[in-house]
């Protein structure tokens, strides 16, 4: 499945938060949208799957708008994880999950939906919490139950704003490191994240947007000292330490 | 991430599964446990050998006259009420995110109270004749319905309106509840202002929720429009739950939030429009029995809608029953025991939420 976003601008209420993008999420990486605050990443990702509308130019999905497809379609393929609050504190990790099987869903869930989520409640060692309300459990659990949601969906694309950031060290590791996994079964991953090394770490595209425009886009080499200078003005310096490169700040 | 055969998981969900089963079958055996009692209960006081003996096509006449035409339609009457209000309370908590929501909370009280007295004070439908319950003015309690039922339809496709255009958020719907509650109050006093002592006390009168009103026409009429809309509610149970979720997630999930919101707020209210122009303003039942069903079976919206169709009408028969037991052979109207019930249940929720926070 490829995502085309094509001169794309967004604002809320009167403020521009991008401006004439134009990129493109080719099926099968995974993407690490970068930035600072306020420079439109979650706006981006959140054009992708119509939960925000452009203002001017489109998002395509497979070259049509998203907006000619039905909201069920998109859900079909394209899982989104949103940065917080993507649960009812009250519902039990098994119906939280289950819910990943709507757009599969007509009016309830059948067998199969109960199979689906079951397994994928046991692939992400989950099982002990099965009846445990989402509002008791740990960020890091929580993070887990959302992303095993968005997977029940079986979608082509995931999207996760921001999903290592209310984490501690390992739960970010991994976190990353499930996300990896997924998008070597072919499933696109596109996430919005701060965390520089992370990114670099585990995926294998970067889109770095600053002020709603995109300043590069690429593979690991538009990770650049000079361009996260001009991301951030922050100087940087990227180092490579046993093959794997490493963005260390300068604190002058 | 690891291998298995997911067995735990299945065997708590089928646990869970049974215990929900058995929860409701146990409601509803208690349902038709207040039945019969309820069909015993009363200022002529019948036996449960009558009772059967009326059911099973023998007993007297006094005593068939008894079930058939007061006692039956005024029970069918409370149990579709009580879950009608209390369905439709458990649907508007959901849509406006607020467990504090009632079918009222969106004005409809209010706007089915003004109805009623419109149709007294403007159209002259209580008179003389209907304050003594005698006259030729016999006919005329059914305009009194039909405005209260037209004012509380008028107030949902105001608010229904007013989501549109602005969004059918739940601040927008609880804003617009709160505007026309208002609204409505404020043309309410204004009749009683200017009205008749005999029309004043008819108002005040039909503000009471009396489930003695019940006829078989309008047990009818209630089931009518209750058993769709059971089945609309139920069939977007698992709409409601991803809308728990948050708009976002329910989004991304496929659900076309603002058009489920704006449906479930038109089929509620029109059940509890059915409901208060039939019997008056019957309060608290919308409000406690989702709680008290939240807190027995979860918050899966599925079975929360099921079993607050059956509680709702457990609660309010009996209710009912107590209103007509209590001080017999005075009966007092259910509104009052469902207020002396559900005010202090009210600050509990209130004290117990302001406990959690702290």
């Amino acid at each position: 499945m490829v995502i085309e976003v094509k001169k794309v601008s967004f604002g809320y209420s009167t403020e521009k938060v991008l401006h004439d993008v134009d990129c493109v999420f080719e099926g099968g990486g995974f993407y690490a949208v970068i930035g600072p605050n306020g420079s439109g990443k979650s706006t981006m990702i959140r054009l992708l799957n119509r939960l925000l509308i452009p203002d001017t130019g489109t998002v395509q999905v497979n070259g049509r708008s998203v907006q000619d497809y039905p909201r069920r379609f998109l859900a079909q393929h394209i899982g989104y994880v949103p940065q917080s609050g993507g649960s009812s504190a009250n519902a039990t990790v098994f119906d939280t999950i289950l819910l990943g099987r709507k757009p599969h869903i007509k009016w309830a869930p059948g067998k199969s939906d109960f199979k689906k989520t079951v397994n994928i409640i046991r692939d992400f060692s989950l099982e002990h919490l099965t009846l445990r309300l989402t509002g008791e459990l740990s960020g890091g659990e929580l993070q887990r139950v959302h992303i095993a949601r968005a997977l029940v969906q079986e979608p082509d694309v995931l999207i996760l704003d921001e999903p290592t950031s209310s984490l501690d060290l390992s739960h970010q590791i991994e976190v990353m490191k499930m996300l990896k996994e997924v998008s070597t079964k072919g499933i696109t991953v596109i996430v919005a994240i701060h965390d520089l090394n992370l990114a670099l770490r585990y995926a294998n595209q970067f889109l770095l947007l600053r002020d709603g425009s995109i300043i590069a886009m690429g593979d690991e080499r538009v990770i650049s000292e000079q361009n996260l200078r001009a991301l951030y003005d922050v100087e940087v310096q990227k180092v490579d330490v046993d093959g794997q490169s490493y963005i260390l700040p300068l604190l002058r | 991430m690891k291998d298995g055969n997911g067995s735990e998981t299945e065997e708590l969900i089928r646990k869970q599964y049974v215990r929900r089963l058995t929860f409701m079958l146990s409601s509803l055996l208690v349902l038709l446990v207040l039945i019969f009692w309820g069909l015993s209960m009363g200022s002529s006081l019948l036996s449960f050998s009558d009772v059967v003996e009326v059911l099973t096509g023998s007993g007297s006449e006094v005593s068939r006259q008894v079930i058939f035409q007061i006692r039956f339609p005024r029970i069918l009457a409370a149990i579709a009420t009580g879950a009608a209000l209390s369905v439709s309370g458990a649907v508007i908590q959901t849509v406006i995110r607020n467990p504090l929501g009632s079918p009222f909370t969106l004005g409809l009280s209010a706007a089915s109270a003004f109805g009623a007295a419109f149709a007294i004070v403007v159209l002259g439908a209580a008179g003389a004749g209907f304050a003594t319950g005698v006259g030729s003015l016999a006919r005329m309690p059914w305009i009194i319905t039909l405005s209260a039922f037209l004012f509380g339809l008028i107030c949902a496709l105001l608010i229904t309106g007013f989501a549109r255009w602005r969004g059918a958020t739940p601040e927008i719907l609880v804003m617009a509840g709160i505007i026309l509650t208002s609204l409505f109050q404020s043309g309410t006093s204004l009749l009683q202002y200017i009205s008749t002592d005999v029309e004043l006390a008819s108002v005040i009168s039909w503000m009471f929720g009396d489930m003695a009103k019940a006829t078989w026409d309008k047990v009818t009429i209630q089931f009518i429009v209750l058993l769709p809309a059971i089945l609309f509610f139920v069939f977007n149970a698992f709409s409601f739950n991803a809308l728990n979720a948050g708009d976002e997630v329910a989004r991304s999930l496929g659900v076309n939030v603002d058009r489920l919101r704006l449906w479930a707020v038109v089929v509620a209210s029109l059940c509890a429009a059915v409901a208060t122009a039939f019997f008056g303003i019957i309060a608290f039942v919308g409000l406690v029995v989702p709680h008290v069903t939240r807190w027995l079976v979860g918050h899966n919206d599925r079975v929360v809608l099921i079993s607050s169709v059956i509680l709702g009408g457990v609660f309010l028969l009996l209710a009912d029953i107590i209103s007509r037991t209590i001080i017999a052979p005075v009966v007092i109207p259910v509104g009052i025991v469902t207020s002396f019930v559900g005010a202090p249940f009210f600050l509990f929720l209130i004290i117990r939420k302001v406990r959690k926070s702290r």
